[in-house]
């Protein structure tokens, strides 16, 4: 089966610094499973991931993503891959603090040409689905850090996408919070949801995910299936 | 260099397109200012300048045939007199130059230019010294474009009065006077000559003064049995006040027959004629300046508490690092007060380069050299001013923000926002039927009421800018079409040949082919109770169509009937449907006035006119017959093919001349400019506001405009969306900004009537819009704003995304 994530060569220099944050990196990435980036800090990780997603572009090489050449396209087009191909989970959520949780949730399926009656639809189920229903006209301001990531992860998926990349989705919550939300991506997997995660935590991509990949400097330093798999 | 220093120069790099904009803001508005001032200041000097180096005459008097020439010489020796040139004869006269005969001018006898007091400056050539020499007034000299060895044929002056029908707008163009023994029936004709031109010169104390030129020659042109104005020119101790010249004015003619004295001017008229151009355009710069400040200040408040917002997390760091309250402030401040000392220091050099043409034009008509004129005060009080308002403006938001605790500020700073909805009009915004960018846009841009405020208040002044700059350019085209009157009466005929018959004239012109419509006029000069000599012009037919605009009332139909400017009305307290008595050699009418016009006569006469029928205007003067015509050719027919056939149809009898209707006076055009350019730059500071406000608003919401694009907003819904955050604002300034803009060209036209010419303006001089330009320039505001927004906008729409959300 041909991989939904394909990376070949990929290498990213920034201007203000010597060694590149990626370095010529070969990756292929399954449809339908939980895959860990793991990695001390500066390793590349988040880069990794947002050349997948299509936030920044490779130097070199090229990055093929449900057989769309996220490299070459256009700030435009790279818009439009965004908004139906991949969907983010942030770290710190970065929720709209000036939009409700519905309208955070709505406003990405909106832009996706969502019409607003489908959208407000599509966001009331969803919202339902992830116990959110009574939140749907508070503020993030008003929300628990657990709340918050949850509303992420439905703005996240609200469009479909091939691909649902989580950067660090744990690290501004604490152990409940934190398994709560893994709990809620690993079901959203066994749904057909291919997940890309970035952790530092060996433990939960021990346990949640299907392999993990370690960069280290930019480079692939390990790729090995996870002990859920085995 | 010390921590603030370095701290300071460090933000300045950093937001160093923030400060260009800021920098131009200041430039701009300090520029404005000072052009303003530059204007009021150096406009008024050179007429103190000239006047104390020629020693000008405080007193200029033209006395009539009663007085004994040993009479005059005695009047030198009058008490309070301590200098006196003259006499030397004055007579009216007319020049035929390339563009036509130009009636109404004064000759002036005098013998030389270097006398006791008011020494004539010569500009090039040298003075008279024979019968057949003429030395022109520089003014003169350019209307007929004529310069030194040229022959110029003057005219004995065919009819005094015909000023009265042909003033032209402001009273500028040709030089006038009550010409000697007007109203006093016919003048004796005199001969033509032809001089040559030896010299231009200028006359500080007697500007009206077209040419110089021997007394025989005057002699001539005045005819051999007229009797010569003869006129005096004197200093005088006191003369600082209008009261002091009245006291000597007095001393003089004490010794003289009563009605010795035929015109009488002081220096205090000719430097208040020469401080009209200022009076005109400083109320205006002045106006713009002011708009312009607080175009800057409110930028300015925007920009600093944008700069805050924006740099809590940096002030926090900065007090967990040891910078005292103080320094916080400093720095702040310094942000700010360098770009705005920068763009100030700028804006006052342009200023002075920019005002140096208008400068030099005034200095130049006194004669003097138009070298660059600093004022070190309006330099000084421009700096003050600017700086002072962006200080104050900047100052409150700074000490606020020193104040802030180290913990405060990075929490501020970090800490998502607390604000629940941002208010009920971000709520409707987020409502709107319009795209998500363009809604998400909208609710951001009224998310922050006071900053919306301060955007609103920049963005009004442009609006009320472009508002008043495009209504007074069209007001002001309308009044110069107003007071020509070159659609109505596009051809103007003056009798030529004072031997000609006026009524074989008249017939010839109404016979001419092409004649539409046309109207002979004469003028004399009545005496009407309250007001003194008033010039009077009688229309030998129907006049109705000549083009005078009605400011109230009616034109008049018929005898006993007339109509006249605002002055009228106000320097003898009566009203439309009042009744004044004229009076002229013995002979009186009674005329009632009918309507009040759009005219503003004549500086000399206190812009006083009244214009009525022929027949009053023979009963005043019996031998009167028409002097000059207007004439409304038929449709079609070319204007200045017109007035040629007509001179060759009378045999030169008359000459003929068509209006210019596309042709403007240069001050005027000036004029229009300098109100351009100031639109053109509160336009160009209320763009600078926006921008740099826009500029902070998407650095606020950098985090925002990241998650927007990572869901899939494209570069072109990121522009969509920050143009937005200011539209609503923008039309909101556009409601308010245009009412504005025509309340101040309402006044400043209204205020411009009166200090020009004492007159009201007819409501048609403000109706210029079109109801499709009133929208348009009520959307200027959006165009502003929109304009303001791209940039930053176009800046947040290539901005990375990744760095952004990855640091926290």
């Amino acid at each position: 089966m041909a991989p939904l994530i394909s990376l070949r060569g990929v290498t990213k220099r920034y201007d203000d610094s010597t060694h590149p944050a990626l370095a010529a990196v070969d990756l292929d990435i399954e449809a339908g499973r939980i895959t860990a980036i793991m990695g001390p800090s500066g390793g590349g990780k988040s880069t990794l991931l947002n050349m997948i997603g299509g936030l920044d572009r490779p130097t070199q090489g090229e990055v093929e993503v449900a057989g769309i050449r996220v490299d070459r396209l256009s700030e435009a087009g790279a818009a439009r891959f965004r908004r139906t191909n991949v969907g983010f989970v942030f770290q710190f959520f970065h929720l709209l603090d000036d939009l409700s949780v519905a309208d955070n949730v709505a406003v990405a399926a909106l832009l996706a040409g969502t019409s607003a009656a489908e959208a407000r639809d599509h966001v009331a189920a969803l919202l339902a689905q992830l116990g959110l229903s009574d939140k749907a006209r508070h503020f993030p301001s008003t929300l628990s850090g657990g709340e918050r990531q949850r509303v992420a992860i439905a703005r996240a998926i609200v469009n479909g996408p091939a691909v649902l990349l989580a950067d660090e989705p744990t690290g501004a919550l604490d152990r409940r919070n934190g398994e709560d939300a893994l709990a809620l991506l690993e079901d959203l997997n066994r749904r057909g949801q291919t997940i890309v995660l970035v952790t530092h935590d060996e433990q939960l991509a021990q346990a949640r995910a299907h392999r993990i990949v370690h960069l280290v400097d930019g480079a692939i330093g390990g790729d090995r299936p996870a002990r859920m798999v085995a | 260099m010390g921590a603030v220093a370095a701290k300071s120069l460090a933000d300045l790099r950093r937001r160093r397109l923030q400060s260009v904009v800021l920098a131009i803001v200041l430039f701009l508005g300090a520029g404005g200012a000072t052009l303003a001032l530059s204007i009021l200041v150096e406009t008024n000097e050179p007429f103190d300048h000239a006047f104390a180096a020629a020693d000008g005459a405080h007193l200029i008097v033209d006395y009539g045939a009663s007085a004994t020439d040993a009479q005059l010489a005695a009047t030198a020796r009058a008490s309070g007199v301590t200098a006196s040139a003259g006499p030397w004869p004055v007579a009216g006269f007319a020049l035929r130059g390339k563009g036509g005969i130009f009636g109404g001018q004064l000759a002036s006898g005098r013998p030389t230019p270097s006398d006791t007091i008011d020494r004539v400056t010569m500009l090039a050539g040298r003075w008279w010294a024979a019968p057949g020499e003429i030395v022109l007034d520089q003014d003169t000299a350019t209307l007929l474009d004529v310069g030194l060895g040229d022959s110029v044929p003057l005219l004995p002056d065919p009819a005094p009065d015909k000023r009265f029908g042909h003033t032209p707008p402001g009273g500028g163009g040709t030089a006038v006077l009550p010409a000697p023994g007007a109203g006093a029936g016919p003048v004796t004709p005199g001969t033509s000559v032809t001089a040559t031109v030896v010299g231009i010169a200028a006359s500080v104390s007697t500007p009206d003064v077209a040419g110089w030129l021997s007394p025989s020659d005057i002699m001539t042109l005045a005819g051999p049995d007229a009797s010569l104005d003869r006129q005096m020119l004197y200093r005088v101790d006191p003369a600082a006040t209008a009261a002091d010249l009245t006291a000597a004015m007095a001393h003089i003619t004490a010794g003289l027959p009563a009605d010795a004295v035929d015109s009488s001017t002081t220096y205090l008229q000719t430097k208040a004629d020469a401080d009209s151009t200022a009076q005109l355009y400083v109320p205006i710069l002045l106006a713009f300046s002011i708009f312009a400040l607080l175009a800057a200040a409110f930028t300015i408040a925007n920009v600093v508490g944008g700069i805050v917002l924006t740099s809590y997390r940096d002030i926090g760091v900065m007090k967990a690092v040891g910078f005292t309250p103080g320094q916080v402030t400093a720095i702040l401040l310094t942000q700010i007060l360098v770009p705005v000392a920068i763009g100030t220091a700028l804006g006052v050099v342009a200023g002075i380069v920019a005002s140096q043409p208008l400068v030099a034009r005034t200095a130049q008509s006194f004669g003097l050299p138009g070298a660059v004129a600093v004022s070190p005060t309006v330099i000084v009080a421009v700096m003050l001013v600017s700086i002072g308002v962006c200080l104050l403006a900047a100052i409150g938001p700074a000490i606020d923000a020193g104040r802030l605790s180290a913990i405060g500020a990075i929490s501020r700073g970090t800490a998502p926002s607390r604000r629940s909805d941002g208010g009920r009009l971000r709520r409707l915004g987020l409502r709107l039927p319009i795209s998500v960018p363009a809604r998400l846009g909208v609710a951001a841009g009224v998310a922050h009421p006071v900053r919306a405020a301060m955007t609103l208040g920049a963005l009004v002044v442009g609006v009320a800018a472009v508002t008043f700059a495009v209504g007074m350019n069209l007001s002001l085209l309308r009044v110069e079409d107003q007071l020509d009157r070159t659609a109505a009466s596009p051809v103007r005929v003056e009798l030529n040949d004072p031997s000609a018959d006026q009524r074989t004239i008249a017939a010839t012109i109404a016979a001419a082919p092409g004649t539409g419509r046309s109207v002979g006029l004469a003028g004399t000069t009545a005496d009407v109770r309250g007001l003194g000599p008033v010039p009077f012009v009688g229309y030998d037919g129907d006049a109705s169509w000549i083009g005078y605009d009605l400011i109230a009332g009616r034109w008049f139909a018929g005898q006993g009937e007339v109509v006249a400017p605002t002055a009228v009305f106000t320097q003898t307290g009566l009203h439309l449907g009042d009744s004044l008595e004229l009076s002229s050699g013995g002979r009186t009418v009674t005329v009632t006035l009918v309507g009040e016009i759009f005219d503003t006569a004549d500086r000399e006469t206190d812009h006083l006119v009244l214009r009525g029928a022929f027949a009053d205007l023979t009963i005043l003067d019996p031998g009167a017959g028409p002097t000059s015509w207007e004439v409304q050719p038929t449709s079609g027919t070319n204007p200045l093919t017109y007035a040629d056939a007509l001179e060759q149809a009378t045999d030169r009898a008359v000459s003929a001349h068509a209006l210019d209707a596309e042709g403007i006076d240069e001050g005027f055009v000036l004029f229009l400019s300098v109100i351009t350019f100031m639109g053109i730059v509160l336009v160009a500071i209320s763009l600078g506001g926006v921008f740099d406000t826009v500029l902070l608003e998407t650095k606020q919401r950098t985090r925002e405009m990241a998650v927007l694009k990572a869901l899939g907003m494209s570069p072109r819904q990121v522009i969509v969306m920050v143009v937005a955050s200011v539209l609503p604002v923008a039309l909101v300034a556009g409601l308010i900004g245009v009412p504005l803009g025509l309340v101040f060209q309402h006044a400043t036209i209204g205020y411009m009537g009166q200090v020009d010419a004492g007159t009201r303006i007819p409501e048609r001089t403000f109706d210029v819009f079109a109801p499709a330009v009133v929208v348009g320039l009520a959307l200027s505001g959006l165009a502003i704003a929109a304009a303001g927004a791209y940039l930053p906008a176009l800046r947040a729409a290539r901005a990375r995304i990744a760095p952004v959300l990855q640091a926290e």
